[in-house]
């Protein structure tokens, strides 16, 4: 009687709830992806047993939202070059917000690099912002992941909050982390295809959703 | 105090099975898991001496692990102090560690937000951070003591972890509802003394004391409006309770009374359908198993903004198919959040 209670209480519908599955499944399946040789593919299941996810931007959420076009903007790079967002225009386009202060920011750089180093060669553009932090920790964040694509430093966080949806987790007082560890993926006309947000118990540390989105958009101009 | 103390130890002894909502961590990912001892740990706090796990022992302890740059802890602060005061009565201390920041930004951010009623530790080198983090929790993270972030563990008065959640950004909820059902729920044992809800006498039936557990969800309502208090009966099984017009008036009728709390205004209790039962070809009107019973609630415009707890009483009679046992009335909580 009670458990009914506390799902009423946590607000989460049945079907939400990652499926279970046994560790040695999930290993299972993660080394069979590995092995298989899906480039860097994405482990099967997440330590919660889930799919690896994002929390995905609806239109309930505000602008922007997938369907929008991205806000456009100026930031320097790690060469102190001006960037200018829609002068990117033509390309598909991964857009990555990263802190150095965020563990899971931080665990997935590695998988940004890897997924920069494989799309790359196939016309995608990446960008990273690094978003509000003091000069000596963007510095140390450029080092130490060495990206081989522009990182760009928003350092007053307006870009950041230009891109935070108004309604979701609204008890952040500092709306600007509300998109820390999110990635996006635009079209060739500068258009949000995909949006996600962390989702920490099913976090997607390799990008298996945005390299999804990225995989549908290539084929699609591929056919035309 | 101490009478209050020992109730709460008692309760400690409670069910078998642990709880483990959606937030939980899973069986899957090792210790330690809720039913664990909580792994003991001395850390240095921000006022007085240095803090140990096990000297809480007798006491329910919520442990919370934030660092200032955390979103999802800083959301949490203000409804930490509040489950800080408001069950401070009962015993209840509340910890908060800081993992592995730099003393003076752990410093400066507690004394703007932290009560003084929280204990305010400092793990400076992850260390116990890593005795909490299960295994196989967060695997994408290497640097393990990060997997411990905005953790909240709920340990018993034996040292015995009863909760043991992680963030979960899907369906963040700041205000620990998994946490103060659970507190509702085992201060509501302790109120009731030594004997368990469901002890039964020697010759296996209840005490009217015993027939009916109540439980009830936070609420929340803006200052200036209305909401509702939903209190759910769960009444034990093999017995039913009169509903709140009873078919025959020496019938008891289930009533629920709250008590007066300043700037706020209680409606009639709304009951649902009684269900009919028979009494050997007459049926009488009753409510059996779960009862929800809704209550309307009007703010005043000029309350103040912040946590309230209701006290209340439900009276019932309670009948098997055979007999009835004597009226009797248990007293209940519930809190408010007026924003």
């Amino acid at each position: 009687v009670l458990s009914t209670i506390r799902r009423k209480i946590v607000h989460v519908p049945k079907e939400a709830r990652p499926v279970r599955t046994t560790v040695p499944l999930a290993l299972l399946l993660w080394s069979l992806s590995l092995g298989l040789g899906c480039g860097g593919a994405a482990p099967a299941r997440t330590a919660q047993g889930g799919r690896p996810n994002v929390v995905p931007v609806t239109e309930a959420m505000g602008s922007p939202h997938p369907g929008d076009a991205a806000p456009d903007f100026q930031l320097p790079d790690q060469g102190g070059a001006e960037i200018k967002l829609s002068s990117l225009r033509g390309s598909l386009v991964v857009l990555a917000f990263v802190t150095s202060w965020c563990p899971f920011s931080r665990a997935e750089q590695p998988y940004l690099r890897q997924f920069a180093n494989e799309y790359g060669p196939r016309g995608v553009k990446f960008v990273a912002i690094d978003i509000k932090e003091p000069e000596k920790d963007y510095r140390e964040y450029v080092d130490r992941f060495a990206m081989p694509f522009p990182v760009l430093r928003d350092a007053a966080g307006d870009v950041a909050l230009s891109y935070v949806p108004p309604r979701v987790l609204p008890d952040f007082t500092e709306r600007y982390k509300v998109v820390v560890s999110a990635n996006l993926v635009l079209d060739k006309t500068g258009t949000i295809r995909f949006f996600g947000l962390i989702d920490l118990r099913n976090f997607d540390a390799h990008y298996a959703r945005a390299r999804e989105v990225v995989d549908g958009l290539l084929s699609e101009s591929g056919a035309t | 105090v101490k009478l209050k103390i020992f109730l709460l130890a008692v309760a400690a002894c409670g069910p078998a099975t642990l709880p483990r909502p959606a937030t939980s961590v899973l069986a899957e990912w090792g210790s330690p898991q809720p039913g664990d001892a909580a792994p003991d740990f001395e850390l240095p706090a921000l006022r007085g001496a240095p803090v140990r796990l096990s000297s809480f022992q007798g006491r329910w302890v919520l442990l919370h692990f934030i660092a200032s740059w955390c979103p999802y802890c800083d959301a949490e602060i203000a409804h930490l102090n509040e489950i800080a005061a408001t069950h401070a009565a009962d015993g209840l201390a509340v910890l908060l560690v800081d993992e592995r920041e730099p003393l003076d930004r752990w410093t400066m951010y507690a004394q703007e937000k932290v009560s003084g009623q929280v204990f305010m530790l400092h793990d400076a080198t992850g260390d116990t951070a890593l005795r909490f983090v299960p295994p196989r929790a967060h695997p994408e993270l290497t640097d393990r003591a990060d997997a411990i972030f905005d953790s909240t563990l709920l340990i018993d008065p034996k040292g015995r972890i009863r909760l043991f959640l992680m963030p979960d950004s899907v369906h963040f909820d700041p205000t620990f509802p998994e946490v103060r059902a659970e507190l509702a729920d085992v201060l509501w044992r302790a109120d009731r003394g030594p004997s368990l809800p469901g002890a039964s006498r020697a010759d296996g039936t209840l005490d009217a004391g015993h027939v009916v557990f109540v439980t009830s969800l936070p609420t929340s309502v803006a200052v200036g409006g209305e909401g509702e208090i939903q209190v759910v009966l769960h009444i034990a099984p093999g017995y039913h309770v009169m509903s709140d017009h009873p078919s025959k008036p020496n019938y008891i009728p289930t009533t629920i009374r709250l008590g007066d709390a300043r700037d706020l205004a209680f409606g009639a209790c709304l009951w649902p359908k009684s269900s009919s039962f028979d009494l050997g070809g007459e049926s009488i009107s009753t409510f059996e198993a779960e009862v929800v019973a809704r209550i309307p609630v009007q703010v005043a415009a000029g309350a103040a903004r912040g946590h309230i707890r209701v006290r209340g009483t439900l009276r019932y009679q309670a009948c098997t198919r055979a007999s009835c046992l004597y009226p009797f009335t248990i007293p209940f909580g519930t809190d408010l959040d007026l924003h």
